[in-house]
């Protein structure tokens, strides 16, 4: 549909365009919904309100380094950042400790204050330690070529992360090298100190990311929540969300990827579909990653990023001192920051990015044997095959299909009725994941009948492993977790379709299909049969 | 100075002139921001309202404010700038709830969840019943129709919309309705 857009609404709502358009406009708003909902908007009236100061302010400021980013700004002007809830206790003493430490905040240097901005707007930061303090020059900034492809003109695309939240570490993306050179016009300023390399960041689509068999206390502040929530097997992050741990813990990224997060560490995950590469920003701490995968890693602390590739090999980073640092363990790592240089770091030696230099060091050999040592011993000791929470919000990933059954609400996968009175739910998942001695499956169930049918079937060999688990009647209707091991003693029955009575199973089979069945025999009661399943989950154990 | 010079001024990236049209118009996109929230999700979090709110300002002046120069004044800037953070609010409420950041449930958030044939197979083939024969009726009567029932606005709403006096709304109604029930054979 090609929608007129918001000139036309305005218009319209101004009474300023003719009959003929008008009834256009009406026309396609009949079949629009957005352009139904603009002018519903547009035309409902309302009192106008005053924005809030703090607000404004840090519009404006926003605004102002948006005209700015196409030179390296000399200083920041510094925005009062509120939290979004105050209570009177807590202003007044707030005001006392202000009071008393007044002359502390006289004298002491401020660190710049970040403006959060929109994750499509390239931004420059100098590399070089902060000037200090001056007021924004407001130049006319001339935007630079970019590679990346101009948005459509309407509608804006919401914006990624712009409220501030002082109290939590921000995802900054990846970079790009862009150099530009603005010229100064409207206002004399001193002759500039010679430029050092400068690490830009540059907008980089990102996606959420999944992250399975978590291990230790790892708590996530989620972008627009107002409380932390806990990490228990599974969850995804998205652009924005914050993990943090005060003790060692690890988990794997896409099920591939260990990771080990040292103690008081606090990183962002996110994903770069078009590069096929895991991303983490580390915000505090230390964060070793194992990747087994062929797929590189973007690291970056919000300054600074560096692509590792190829990225079978294991590193830590850490950020000190705004400087990223890192170190290859066991093998070569060829290290890419902000897609400049390619360096080549060695087993037992560090490269240090920050203050516009990228240095290489060798590091001491029993940091290094400590450093693997405790990676070794806390790394995951599992890992997540397939997994899906059985909500439609996940088949739309179609990594998996629902075949029977249907979602009830968010509470799993519903089992539907077939003709022979039985029910039955099941997925198949994508990819299809291989017979492996190792593996288990995993899942929840709830039903009120006596006995829940597991199947797992192999279409290209036309056959169905059966396991059968019973329910207690106390246990119907309630949530039950359960774990079937994939060895050949954990499926006591199966049928093949040719009604043969042997059957060998090999890692070439491929499982098409995950399959709950109950039967309206086996029910507690005079109900209809029925099984809700969530959480299925397959599992590799060491 | 008038609106168009102010925009003028924006689009040659005065920072003067951004800081005013901000003061100027900024109370315009908050509350447009709070009113769409509000309205949609039923209630507006502050963070949710700024967010939009220097989201719009942002992507005015952004890429050489070229989202500005879309302004071709066949309006007021005003109700142009009203125009922009309603659909960019609407677009930031989907992109959100896409993201499970937006937990409040929206009031027509039914209309996006996936029917539950096997509960209410009736209700299903109703509904779609209902939305087959929306499209055959005309579309001035398929407007009417949605804006009252789909986004629940008042007589005087729709009559304002419409531009037609508020109390032809309801025989509007009532006509659309008859048509309605006549392409999709209710008895």
């Amino acid at each position: 549909m090609n929608c007129p857009g918001s000139e036309q609404a305005a218009a319209y709502a101004d009474g300023r365009l003719d009959a003929a358009d008008s009834a256009r406009y009406l026309e396609h708003c009949a079949d629009c919904d957005a352009c139904r909902r603009t002018l519903a908007i547009l035309l409902q009236p309302r009192p106008e309100s005053a924005v809030p100061p703090a607000m404004e302010a840090r519009a404006i400021a926003a605004l102002r380094r948006a005209l700015d980013r196409d030179r390296p700004p000399r200083g920041f002007r510094r925005t009062s950042v509120p939290r979004s809830q105050k209570s009177p206790a807590g202003l007044l003493i707030a005001a006392a400790l202000l009071v008393g430490l007044v002359g502390l905040v006289l004298t002491a240097k401020q660190p710049p204050v970040r403006v959060p901005e929109s994750r499509e707007i390239a931004q420059k930061r100098p590399s070089a330690p902060p000037a200090p303090e001056l007021e924004p020059l407001p130049p006319p900034a001339a935007e630079a070529p970019r590679s990346e492809p101009a948005p459509a003109a309407e509608p804006l695309e919401p914006p990624k992360a712009m409220s501030p939240r002082p109290e939590e570490p921000r995802i900054e993306a990846p970079a790009e090298v862009i150099v530009r050179e603005m010229p100064k016009v409207d206002e004399p300023r001193a002759p500039e100190p010679p430029k050092p390399m400068a690490h830009t960041v540059a907008a980089r689509l990102l996606s959420e990311i999944q992250v399975t068999d978590i291990a230790g206390p790892i708590s996530v502040h989620r972008k627009g929540a107002k409380a932390k929530e806990r990490l228990l097997g599974v969850a995804r992050l998205a652009e924005g969300d914050v993990l943090s741990t005060e003790k060692p813990a690890c988990f794997q990224v896409e099920g591939r990827h260990p990771v080990v997060l040292a103690e008081n560490t606090s990183v962002s995950m996110a994903y770069v579909p078009q590069e096929q590469a895991p991303w983490i920003s580390i915000h505090s701490g230390e964060a070793t990653v194992e990747s087994t995968g062929s797929s590189r890693w973007v690291v970056t602390d919000g300054q600074v990023a560096v692509a590792v590739k190829p990225a079978k090999a294991r590193f830590t980073a850490s950020r000190k001192d705004s400087r990223l640092a890192l170190a290859a363990h066991t093998e070569t790592l060829y290290l890419q920051p902000d897609g400049g240089a390619l360096h080549s770091i060695h087993a037992g030696e560090e490269l240090q990015v920050g203050r516009g230099a990228a240095d290489v060091r060798p590091v001491d050999a029993s940091v290094a044997s400590r450093r693997t040592a405790t990676f070794e011993a806390a790394r995951p000791r599992q890992r997540t095959v397939f997994y899906t929470s059985c909500d439609p919000a996940d088949a739309k990933r179609e990594h998996f299909f629902v075949k029977e059954g249907f979602f009830l609400r968010n509470d799993g996968l519903c089992s539907a009725e077939l003709k022979d009175r039985t029910a039955a739910a099941s997925i198949a998942p994508n990819p299809r994941f291989a017979w492996h001695d190792t593996y288990a499956l995993r899942f929840r169930y709830m039903t009120n009948c006596r006995t829940l049918e597991t199947q797992l079937r192999v279409d290209e060999r036309r056959y169905t492993l059966v396991r059968p688990l019973p329910t207690d009647r106390k246990n119907a209707g309630q949530w039950i977790s359960v774990e079937i091991p994939f060895a050949l003693s954990g499926w006591p029955l199966f049928r093949r379709d040719d009604q043969g009575t042997t059957l060998v199973v090999t890692p070439e089979d491929k499982f098409d299909m995950i399959r709950f069945v109950v039967r309206q025999q086996d029910v507690y009661g005079d109900s209809k049969a029925y099984v809700l399943i969530d959480d299925i989950q397959v599992v590799e154990k060491e | 100075m008038d609106e168009r010079q102010l925009v003028d001024r924006c689009i040659r990236g005065e920072a003067g002139a951004w800081e005013l049209l901000v003061r100027e118009f900024g109370p315009a996109v908050h509350d447009a921001a709070r009113f769409t929230l509000r309205r949609v999700l039923g209630t507006a979090h502050d963070e949710d309202v700024e967010n939009v709110y220097q989201g719009v300002l942002l992507g005015l002046c952004d890429k050489d404010a070229h989202r500005l120069k879309l302004f071709q004044a066949r309006s007021t800037f005003k109700t142009w700038v009203t125009s922009v953070t309603a659909r960019f609010t609407l677009n930031y409420i989907r992109t959100e709830k896409r993201k499970g950041s937006l937990k409040t449930l929206a009031l027509d958030a039914s209309a996006g969840e996936l029917p539950d044939r096997d509960l209410f197979p009736g209700e299903v083939e109703e509904r779609e019943r209902v939305h087959r024969a929306l499209e055959k009726i005309p579309s001035r009567e398929k407007l009417i129709l949605k804006l009252f029932y789909f986004d629940g606005l008042s007589y005087k709403a729709v009559a304002e919309i419409l531009r037609v006096p508020v109390n032809s709304v309801s025989p509007l109604l009532i006509r659309a309705k008859e048509s309605l029930r006549k392409h999709a054979e209710i008895p």
